[in-house]
Formats: C-alpha cells, structure tokens, sequence
C-alpha cells in the first residue's frame, strides 16, 4: 500500500532566491539540486505531485531503474530531494510579474518574491476537439489511464495514439479491459520500438492503422461508440471508453507576457534551460526543447537549478 | 509490520506538530471489521496526542468511513491510500488548526449560501488530480455549518459511482445535480458553480464545465 503526504504552506518567509513551480521529475530534479547548492528556495507544487510521470503506470527507461511506476518514480525522486533539504508547498502559481530586478510570484491564496525562478509546470493532455469529446470526459472519455482504468474492467475501449503515452497506457488498459482498439493516424507507430512490438503481441488489442477519430458517440449514460475515418470508409466501434493521447499542451498560461512562448505555448529555450528572461529559466515538458522523457526533464532540472545558482552569484558578485 | 514506514511516520509527526487544537475522529465501521482503515488511522493517532480516535461499528454494511471534527461534515469513504492519504491527513491537520486556507472568494460565496450545500467527491488512489478536488470540497465544509462534503473512493462504493454515472476521477457532485470533471481549480470549481446555481436550472444533470466563465 502506498502512501502520498501533502505538503506545508511555509506562510510568513515568502522572499526567496529561487521559486519553482511544478511537481513532477523537471521540478523535483531542480528541488534536489537547489537543495544541494543551498538556494534559498521554495517549491510551488501544485495539487498534482509527480506531474505527468505520476500519471504513467510504468516507466522502464529511466535509467538506473530498471522498471517501476510512474507514481513510485516520482515519490522517491521526492523523498530524495526532502532528504536534501528542498522545501515544497502545495500552492498553484497564477501568475508572475517583474519586480525590479525580482520576481512577484503569485499563487491563489500568496505570493512571493523571487530573484530567480524555473518554470517546470510540465503539459497537459491535448484535445483532439471532436464531436463528443467535452460532453462525455468523465463519462467515457478519458485522459489518464492510471486514475480512471477501474471503472473499465472487463469493457471494450479505444485509445487515439501512436506514441510512448498513448501505448504504455494502452498495454496497462489492456490487462483490465475485455477488447482494446488502439487508433492512430499513421502507417507505423511512433512510440519506442521495445514499447510498439508489445502492443503488436498484445492479444487482445487491435490497432486500426491510418485512422483518426471523428465523432465520440454516446446516450445518457455515457460513451457507447465511436465513428473513424478508416482506409476503407467510415467506420462505427461499439465501445464504453475512449482514452485520449494525442499529445500535449505545455501549462504556461501564468506565463504568459514573461517569457517569450512558442507557436505551440511552451516555453521557448535556448542552451536547454534559458528563456527571453535574465533570471527565468525552464525544464522538462513546459520547454519547446523536442524531446519530452522522465530522463530529460530531471537533467533540464538539474541544468536550470545550475543555470539559477550562477545567476545568482553572478549578480552577488556585481 | 506497520503501514507506514519511520520516514513517513517522522514526517507525518512534523505536520501534526503544526496542530493547534485536538481533532476528533471517527471511524464507523462494518460489523466484520475496521481493515486497513482501522489500521492507518491507529497508527496516525499514535503519532500525535492531537487526535481523538472514536472507533465506532455500524449497523451498515459497507467499507468503514471517517469523519473529521466534532462537527461531522468532513467526511471519507473507504481505504484512505495512495495519493487519498494525503486528502485524510489534510482534513486532520486542517482541523487542528484555526482559519481557512480558501480563498476570500470562496469564503463570500460560502457566506452568501441560502440552503444546503451537500458535495460528494469521487476518487481513486491512484490518482493524482484527485486530492486537489477532495481537499477543496472538505475546505468548503469545514467552512460552514451549511456545507458537507464525502470523498468517496469510487472502487469501493461502486453502486454509489454508478448511480452518479461516474466513469473518471475525480468527480465532484453538488446537491446530486451539478457535476464537475477533473480538478477544476478553486476560482473556477466556485464561479461556475455559482453561476450554475443562480441559474435556477433543475435538470437532473448538470455539467459545470458549461458554466465556466
């Protein structure tokens, strides 16, 4: 049994040197090193500890560990950085100004001034934006495999995706479900080669290649279809779940006029960790930075808790 | 062999040290027994002299449910594991201080409320978005005398998920009628919410995320 403990609000010492908002493997990683380099600090976690990799049923390319839940990966990279010495809150940032040289770090019930911060507030899920999508989340329709696969045990369900998400979350499904029909808009699958051939042995999934999803069908109850645009026409599925992993949306509205954002909202980067300002670095998911792995983010966490402390000596010094 | 391991109990021990009034506690459990209910709340109480643990049997079949404060409208329904663990020892620690950490909008809506408002959160433990929403619904109650709240673990209360069409976590059920999917935040959960109420709408289901402004 597994035991996930909240986190304290520090309340009156709310000027620090370094705030970073975000709970997963970018934000803990830089937690850990800030710790280390004795940055006075504080993490704005969010009410989502361990970000997307907590979301992931198993994670089995970070290395060093050989396989493990997402959840577990995250609380232990966690616990490493409490034993460090970081300092987490449970608070949400909703915005951030220029103060001087500083920054005003808002959340929705305080604020805090910081000279630095590193923006880890990692993605969420994509929209596909097809008929029935809004009308039926949480009534059939799906984002996160690890929160809702109980309610489809022994049901047949679809999942829109070829790449790492969308087939580690369809291999976990594909214990608990009775048929799984894995959707994908191209000829091949996208995810890692080790993670595809697992699918294509999986008994009891199908993959419709070619496809897209066009239209989530549904009665009172919830989802009791879905239509695809298949090679050989339009095609209906029955089925009572449909799981959604067509990318993600980078979580920078807070953001948003601070720092320079690219056409897709992530935050733009140069030299991995800096963006458009002195002082406001990024890491992981959030980043316009392409590749977006559990590895990468803790090592952009690292490289922006590094980037911060030389910031700061640098201005020390001057 | 205990639940919690020495580096969890340590922890646990500094957010009780932060208590400033002691919290009662009630476990209602089935005739057959308390389970791991029982268990993680005996070993919660034996962390802090903050907690006043009432072990009562039911007469009603059913996982074991707790109820924080005196006052009885903080409540969880079934096995508070995983991320639930951390919805449990909020609303302890919650209660054992003063104040609230709501916001002042939240707290004037609260204010303004003219009848009952009762919420029932659906949750699973593994889920990482569900403390957010569960914390948010056991703040309002706490809040005033007008507002309950149950976190509900949806895979033990299956025929109570069902009646309310839950098929994701988390869920947030207002008066039975207005459903909210996901962790809305605090500002939106509230606005819509309150929009949605002086609507004077009474279907029988209402999707708050319509109301969203």
């Amino acid at each position: 049994m597994q035991f996930h403990l909240p986190q304290d609000n520090p309340g009156s010492d709310s000027a620090v040197d370094l705030a970073i908002a975000g709970g997963g493997p970018a934000a803990l990683s830089a937690a850990l090193y800030a710790a280390r380099y004795g940055l006075d600090h504080i993490v704005l976690e969010s009410w989502q500890p361990g970000g997307q990799a907590a979301l992931t049923a198993l994670i089995e390319n970070y290395p060093g560990v050989p396989s493990v839940p997402g959840s577990q990966l995250a609380a232990t990279m966690k616990a490493q950085a409490l034993e460090a010495g970081a300092r987490f809150t449970t608070e949400t940032v909703s915005g951030v100004e220029p103060l001087g040289d500083d920054l005003m770090v808002r959340t929705g019930t305080s604020s805090y001034t910081a000279r630095t911060l590193i923006i880890a507030t990692g993605a969420a899920p994509a929209k596909l934006g097809v008929p029935g999508e809004d009308r039926y989340y949480g009534r059939g329709v799906s984002f996160c495999a690890t929160c809702d696969a109980p309610f489809y045990r022994g049901r047949r369900v679809v999942v829109v995706g070829g790449g790492d998400s969308a087939v580690k979350e369809a291999l976990h499904l594909s214990g608990v479900v009775s048929g799984l029909v894995l959707v994908h808009r191209r000829d091949t699958l996208r995810a890692e080669p080790r993670l595809a051939r697992r699918l294509l042995d999986c008994p009891t999934c199908e993959v419709r290649w070619n496809s897209t999803l066009k239209a989530i069908t549904g009665d009172e109850q919830g989802v009791t279809g879905v239509d695809l645009d298949t090679p050989s026409g339009v095609e209906h599925l029955e089925v009572d779940g449909v799981f959604l992993y067509v990318g993600t949306r980078p979580a920078t509205d807070p953001f948003r006029g601070l720092v320079e954002l690219d056409a897709r909202g992530a935050v733009l980067t140069r030299n991995i960790v800096e963006t458009s300002r002195p002082g406001v670095y990024a890491a992981g998911d959030v980043t316009s930075n392409g590749f977006r792995q559990v590895v990468t983010a803790a090592s952009d966490g690292a490289r922006a808790a590094w980037a911060a402390f030389e910031y700061l000596d640098d201005r020390r010094r001057h | 062999m205990p639940l919690l391991s020495e580096d969890d109990r340590n922890a646990i021990r500094q957010h009780f040290a932060t208590m400033e009034n002691t919290v009662s506690v009630t476990l209602a459990h089935p005739p057959e027994g308390a389970g791991d209910s029982g268990a993680i709340l005996g070993e919660l109480a034996e962390l802090t002299d903050r907690i006043r643990l009432v072990t009562a049997p039911s007469p009603e079949t059913g996982p074991p449910s707790i109820t924080v404060g005196e006052h009885g409208r903080v409540r969880f329904m079934g096995t508070p594991s995983g991320y639930e663990f951390s919805t449990l020892l909020t609303a302890i620690i919650d209660a054992g201080r003063t104040g609230t950490k709501l916001s002042p909008a939240t707290v004037s809506f609260i204010d303004g409320l003219s009848g009952e408002l009762n919420i029932m959160v659906f949750v699973t433990p593994t889920c990482p978005h569900c403390p957010g929403a569960a914390v948010l619904a056991h703040r309002m109650a706490a809040a005033s005398p007008l507002v309950s709240a149950s976190v509900i673990e949806a895979q033990e209360y299956p025929e109570l998920a069902s009646s309310h069409r839950v098929m994701g976590v988390p869920r947030t059920v207002v008066n039975g009628r207005y459903h909210a999917e996901g962790n809305m935040s605090e500002s939106v959960l509230v606005s819509a919410l309150s929009r949605a109420m002086a609507s004077g709408r009474q279907d029988a289901f209402i999707n708050l995320s319509e109301f969203i402004p």
